[in-house]
C-alpha cells in the first residue's frame, strides 16, 4: 500500500436545510446560536438537517454514521444518493474527473449516470429500494439495464449469481419481494444494488425492523462483500452494536453536526464528547 | 521498536471529575523482548496497551513505533487510517473478551484475519486450523460459532485471531486468565516461539508463573513506583 492515500468520496462544507432559512439562521458558526433551538431556528422555524459535515472515504473501508433520529444521516446519505439537493456543499469522487469536479454541481444526467455506475444504495425500508411488484430478478434486471447491461442471457446470470450471494434461492428469482420477509427483502435489495458492481456502497439503516437471526446473517454478509468485493462502504445507523461489528472509524452525528470521529473502538471505549457518552452509555 | 515519552491518560467523567491512571510514564521495547506491567487491580494497566492500541486517545506524550510501513510514528498522533494499517499488519491486542460478528463459524472468524493479506479463504483457512489445533480448539468445534464457547475457548479464540497475524508487536491483556494449566502451556510456547522469531511483546499478566517465563522486564505501576 502507498504511504499516501486519496480518498475514494469527499464531503466539504456540507449544509440541508428544510425550510426558507433567515438571517438569524443563516451565519453559520459552531459557537451556540441563541436564535436556535437545537437544529432548529427560532425565527423562522428552519430546520438545518446538516451542518458542515466534512469527511473522506477511503478505499475498502467501512464508515460507520451514528446518531439518534433527527441527527441528520438519512439526509446525509440520501445527498450522497443524489435523492436530495444538499443547500450548500462539494462531493468528490475519485473515480470522476480524478476526484476534482464538484458533482453536486454536474447535470441532472451525469448524476444519473454516477447513481447507476458508481454508487449502490440500500434504503432503510425495501418499498423505497424495490418495486414490489416486479420479480426479484426483474429488480436486479434493472440495475443492471441502468449500467448498460444488454445482454439478457447474461443479465439473468448475474441475478443468478447475485441472488446466490445473499442466500435467496435461485427457484424464487421469478416471485415479487411482496411475497418475501423483511430479511429476504433487504437481501433482495442489497443484491439490487451491488448488481452494477459499484466501488461505493450506502447502507442506511439496514437491520432495522430485523428479527436479531436475519439480522446477524445480514450482518456476516455485508463483511463478506466487503472481503471479497473490497467494496468501500458508509453504514447508517443508531445501533452501535452494528456499528462496532462491521466499522473501522466512525463519524457521531448530534442535531446536523459531526460532534466526534475516530477509531470506532476509540469511540466506544474512550467517547470524548458528552453526546457519544451517552449513547455509549447507552448501550444494552 | 518502541519508545514511550511522558504519557498521560485522563479520563473526564462526569461532573467534572478526573481519572489519571497513567502519569508521565516512560519505557522502551526492543524486538524479541518483552515487558510485563504490574500492579493492583484499577491502576491502569489494560490503560497502557489501550493507549498503544490507540483505543484510548493519550492526553499528553509521544508513542514512538519503528513501523514497517511508515517508519518512526507517533501512535499518539497518527492518522486514523495509519492506525488501521498498522494493525491490520503490525500491532495486534488480544483482549479478556472475544467481540465477533454472529453466525460465523470460529474458524472462520480466525482465518478472516488474514484476509487483507490472502485474498484465498481457503488458504487462510489452512493456517487458521494450524493456529486453532496448537492452540488446544478441538477440531470438532471449528465450525461452530464461539458465542456459546466456555471463557477459555473464547479466550484462545481471540488469541488465535491475533498470532496467526505474526504481530511485530503484540499487546496481551491477561491472555491465559481462563486458561487451566495445559493449555496455559500451550500458549505460553507459542508465545515464546513469536519472541523469538522477532515479536515484541507488552503484556499484563495474572499469574506470576506465565509472566515469569515470557517476561524479560517488570515495568510496576504500583504508586509512587510508577516509571521504570
Amino acid at each position: 500500500m502507498s504511504l499516501v492515500e486519496s480518498p475514494l468520496l469527499s464531503i466539504r462544507n456540507f449544509y440541508k436545510k428544510y425550510g426558507d432559512g433567515c438571517l438569524f439562521c443563516t451565519t453559520d458558526s459552531e459557537s451556540e446560536n441563541p436564535y436556535m433551538d437545537g437544529n432548529r431556528c427560532l425565527e423562522c422555524g428552519t430546520v438545518w438537517a446538516c451542518r458542515n459535515l466534512n469527511f473522506d472515504l477511503y478505499q475498502g473501508e467501512i464508515l460507520g454514521i451514528v446518531g439518534e433520529s433527527g441527527s441528520g444521516k438519512s439526509t446525509l446519505v440520501k445527498s450522497l444518493f443524489f435523492n436530495e439537493e444538499p443547500t450548500y456543499g462539494e462531493m468528490y469522487l475519485a473515480s470522476y474527473r480524478d476526484g476534482e469536479q464538484n458533482v453536486f454541481d454536474c447535470s441532472h444526467q451525469t448524476k444519473r449516470y454516477l447513481q447507476n455506475h458508481e454508487l449502490g444504495m440500500v434504503d432503510q425500508n425495501p418499498y423505497h429500494g424495490l418495486r414490489m411488484d416486479y420479480s426479484s430478478g426483474g429488480n436486479i434486471a434493472e440495475k443492471l439495464i441502468a449500467a448498460d447491461y444488454s445482454h439478457v442471457g447474461q443479465m439473468v446470470e448475474r441475478a443468478e449469481e447475485l441472488l446466490e450471494k445473499v442466500e435467496i434461492p435461485v427457484a424464487r428469482m421469478n416471485e415479487p419481494p411482496r411475497k418475501f420477509s423483511g430479511g429476504m427483502q433487504q437481501r433482495v435489495q442489497i443484491s439490487k444494488a451491488l448488481a452494477n458492481r459499484p466501488p461505493l456502497l450506502l447502507l442506511g439503516e439496514i437491520t432495522t425492523g430485523l428479527d436479531l437471526s436475519v439480522q446477524a446473517r445480514v450482518l456476516d454478509l455485508i463483511r463478506t462483500i466487503q472481503q471479497e468485493l473490497k467494496v468501500s462502504m458508509i453504514v447508517i445507523s443508531h445501533d452501535l452494536g452494528v456499528i462496532r461489528m462491521l466499522t473501522d472509524r466512525t463519524l457521531v452525528l448530534n442535531q446536523g453536526r459531526i460532534v466526534e470521529n475516530g477509531l470506532t473502538d476509540q469511540i466506544m471505549e474512550d467517547p470524548q464528547h458528552a453526546y457519544t457518552q451517552l449513547l455509549v452509555h447507552s448501550l444494552l | 521498536m518502541l519508545k514511550v515519552e511522558g504519557l498521560y491518560k485522563r479520563f473526564s467523567i462526569s461532573n467534572g471529575k478526573t481519572i489519571a491512571p497513567i502519569q508521565d510514564l516512560h519505557f522502551s521495547l526492543e524486538p524479541s523482548t518483552s515487558i510485563g506491567i504490574a500492579g493492583p487491580s484499577g491502576i491502569g494497566k489494560s490503560s497502557i496497551l489501550k493507549c498503544l492500541h490507540r483505543t484510548y486517545l493519550c492526553t499528553q506524550g509521544n508513542i514512538w513505533y519503528d513501523s514497517m510501513l511508515y517508519g518512526w510514528i507517533n501512535l499518539a498522533e497518527a492518522s486514523e487510517r495509519q492506525i488501521i494499517e498498522i494493525r491490520t499488519y503490525e500491532v495486534s491486542y488480544v483482549s479478556q473478551f472475544l467481540r465477533v460478528i454472529p453466525r460465523v463459524s470460529c474458524l472462520d472468524i480466525v482465518a478472516g484475519e488474514l484476509f487483507p493479506m490472502i485474498e484465498n479463504m481457503e488458504a487462510a483457512r489452512i493456517q487458521a486450523k494450524d493456529i486453532l489445533q496448537r492452540l488446544g480448539i478441538p477440531e470438532k468445534l471449528w465450525t461452530l460459532y464461539p458465542a456459546t464457547f466456555s471463557g477459555g475457548e473464547k479466550q484462545r479464540i481471540n488469541l488465535a485471531k491475533s498470532l496467526i497475524k505474526k504481530p511485530r508487536l503484540l499487546l496481551l491483556d491477561e491472555p491465559t486468565a481462563s486458561l487451566d494449566e495445559n493449555m496455559k502451556e500451550k500458549v505460553v510456547e507459542l508465545l515464546l516461539e513469536m519472541k523469538k522469531e522477532g515479536t515484541a511483546m507488552i503484556g499484563v499478566f495474572h499469574d506470576w508463573e506465565t509472566m515469569d517465563v515470557i517476561v524479560d522486564h517488570v515495568l510496576d505501576m504500583t504508586p509512587s513506583t510508577a516509571s521504570q
